[in-house]
């Protein structure tokens, strides 16, 4: 059961995937459960996305392409957006715990939507 | 001849060669009968009978051959018929080695021969063997050059084990050559000098010269790379504590910059007080081994990020597939997206995920409809992202087409065609299009909802290829069009 929307005080969530299909599919997911979503398939779309969109949280993937990952993104946004909750998502089992930034969560792939709403939850907690 | 009488006569004593030498017809000899013999020549047979030390006796023109008991086992089987005859004779095989060896001692010269090789007759063949010699003169009262008296020793044995030594350790050598990988130390740990082969000294990076003279530990650890150095420490001082076998993997910074992994292993010899005397042992190049190993974690974890990315696929495809009431349907739906997915793997994976080119893509997709889909255009490779999605999207679109559209009635065709275009913008590279026209078919209706494959279409498929896809429902056929690159940031699935 999807949870309540009011208990998650956020807005709008970038979704950074390099994964066009799976970033859509997440997209949509959370789009459907009421937020706001942008999309970037890398990091450096993703902080052009962040300079000029409201985003209440990130949900980034680790490995992409471009000029940095999604840890090295997650650690930019944290050092820029303080109180910003943060999902990181990655394949790998063995992302070193304290390459996370503080106030992350962390879910590997595959992943299902009520994964992505209890890391919210938690984050909002 | 009686015990007693043979004990009165000369020379006295009654082992096998006192007796020999006493029963001997001398008087055939140059020497002649044993009672005219000198006092010298007399005094020189005892001593050298009665000696346990192998010894023997060359005397007069003749060089007439006299040995004792120790010397029969030299002598082989030329003993007993040896006794009493010219020297030459008894040493025919060896006269040319021998016999200005003994013109010198005739000389007044004496000769002193280590580890001299002779091929003598032994067990009824020629064999090497090795003796020190010590030939003096032997002198007859007036002082001249009677005769010759030898002191000999048989180091045959001694000379093999040496040879056999020799041998293997070169053997060895080869063996550690042919490895060029391999190093050799012995750390004299009491004395703190390291003695190295030529090839542990260029592995730590210490000159040859220095380390087979010996030189101090610490210079083997100078290159050691700084995150493997405690530990090191720590392993080497438990070896010498303990004496247990010592086995470690560290690296070592090499003068070019490079780095290479070696693993040592040794074991120190302690001495009866428990404390480390000696600590020989071997050091391996493993760099090949631990590069294989890395590249293997490499490509464990690159498999890994492909199984669980194609998961996630797996899960968008299903939970965009199976909604809605008509599960059979939609599992239908999701049955046939996930073999078009599987198929268009099968291409990259006979490609190792390098590419694929457009025409299997296309082929492996439309293959089932009778030659009803021309596909026409230039051959090129779409990287992995590319062919993926434009293997789902034409799945959708055949589907669709099926159902609806073109391939739902006899004489419906579809066309597609791509070619490479000008993007204007260098950065961007070369452009694609890519057309897909239904003809022939019914009167085409617009969908009143965007369903999964529209959106596959539409966002997918233009994410990926970094473009833009139009899909125009026009009565007679529907037309979709791709704008897109064909280069990108590469990420494979």
């Amino acid at each position: 059961m999807p949870p309540d929307r009011a208990l998650i005080p956020i807005r709008t969530i970038l979704v950074v995937e390099d994964e066009s299909l799976v970033r859509i599919n997440t997209a949509l997911e959370l789009e459907d459960l009421g937020y706001q979503v942008c999309e970037a398939a890398d990091a450096d779309a993703a902080l052009r996305i962040l300079a000029v969109e409201p985003v209440g949280l990130l949900f980034t993937d680790v490995d992409m392409p471009g000029s940095m990952d999604g840890l090295a993104l997650a650690a930019l946004v944290r050092a820029r957006f303080r109180q910003m909750p943060i999902i990181v998502i990655s394949g790998h089992m063995d992302v070193a715990a304290n390459r996370l930034p503080t106030g992350s969560e962390f879910l590997t792939k595959p992943y299902l939507t009520e994964h992505i709403i209890a890391a919210i939850q938690r984050l909002s907690s | 001849m009686t015990l007693s009488r043979a004990m009165r006569g000369f020379p006295p004593g009654d082992d096998g060669m006192h007796a020999a030498v006493r029963r001997f017809d001398w008087a055939a000899t140059e020497l002649g009968e044993i009672s005219t013999w000198s006092d010298a020549l007399k005094a020189l047979v005892a001593v050298m009978l009665g000696s346990p030390q192998p010894m023997f006796m060359a005397w007069g023109r003749d060089k007439v051959w006299l040995y004792n008991e120790a010397c029969i086992p030299i002598l082989g089987e030329k003993h007993p018929a040896a006794l009493g005859r010219r020297t030459a004779d008894v040493w025919a095989e060896a006269w040319s080695d021998l016999e200005p060896l003994i013109e010198n001692v005739y000389a007044g010269a004496p000769v002193r021969m280590d580890d001299f090789s002779l091929k003598i007759l032994r067990d009824g063949r020629l064999q090497e063997a090795n003796f020190n010699f010590s030939y003096n003169p032997a002198f007859d009262v007036a002082g001249n050059v009677a005769g010759l008296f030898g002191v000999c020793t048989e180091t045959t044995a001694q000379v093999q084990a040496l040879r056999e030594l020799a041998s293997s350790e070169q053997r060895l050598q080869m063996a550690l050559s042919a490895g060029n990988s391999i190093g050799t130390w012995d750390w004299d740990v009491v004395g703190d000098r390291v003695t190295a082969d030529e090839r542990f000294a260029r592995l730590y990076g210490v000159d040859p010269q220095q380390t087979a003279a010996g030189a101090p530990a610490r210079l083997f650890l100078a290159n050691v790379q700084i995150e493997d150095l405690a530990r090191l420490d720590i392993e080497i001082a438990a070896a010498l504590k303990t004496g247990e076998p010592f086995a470690s993997e560290y690296r070592l910074r090499q003068p070019d910059g490079s780095v290479r992994w070696v693993l040592a292993q040794g074991q120190a010899a302690l001495d009866a007080a428990g404390k480390a005397v000696h600590f020989p042992g071997v050091a391996f190049d493993i760099t090949d081994r631990k590069q294989a190993e890395a590249h293997q974690a490499v490509l464990r974890n690159e498999l890994q990020h492909r199984n669980k990315n194609m998961m996630a696929i797996i899960w968008a495809i299903a939970n965009q597939t199976l909604r809605g009431d008509d599960i059979k349907l939609r599992r239908d739906a999701f049955s046939e997206r996930l073999m078009a997915l599987a198929r268009a793997q099968d291409i990259l994976t006979a490609t190792s995920w390098i590419g694929a080119p457009i025409h299997d893509v296309i082929a492996g997709t439309t293959a089932h409809q009778d030659g009803r889909i021309a596909a026409s255009g230039v051959p090129l490779t779409l990287d992995a992202r590319r062919a993926l999605s434009l293997a789902l999207a034409l799945h959708e679109l055949t589907t669709n087409s099926i159902k609806y559209g073109a391939l739902s009635v006899p004489d419906g065709r579809v066309a597609i065609s791509w070619s490479i275009i000008d993007t204007g913008d260098a950065s961007m590279g070369q452009g694609f299009r890519l057309e897909w026209q239904d003809s022939g078919g019914p009167p085409v209706k617009p969908p009143e909802t965007e369903g999964f494959g529209s959106r596959l279409i539409k966002r997918v498929l233009a994410a990926d290829f970094q473009g833009k896809v139009s899909i125009d429902y026009a009565r007679e056929g529907v037309r979709v069009l791709l704008i897109g690159t064909l280069q990108g940031p590469e990420s494979l699935p």
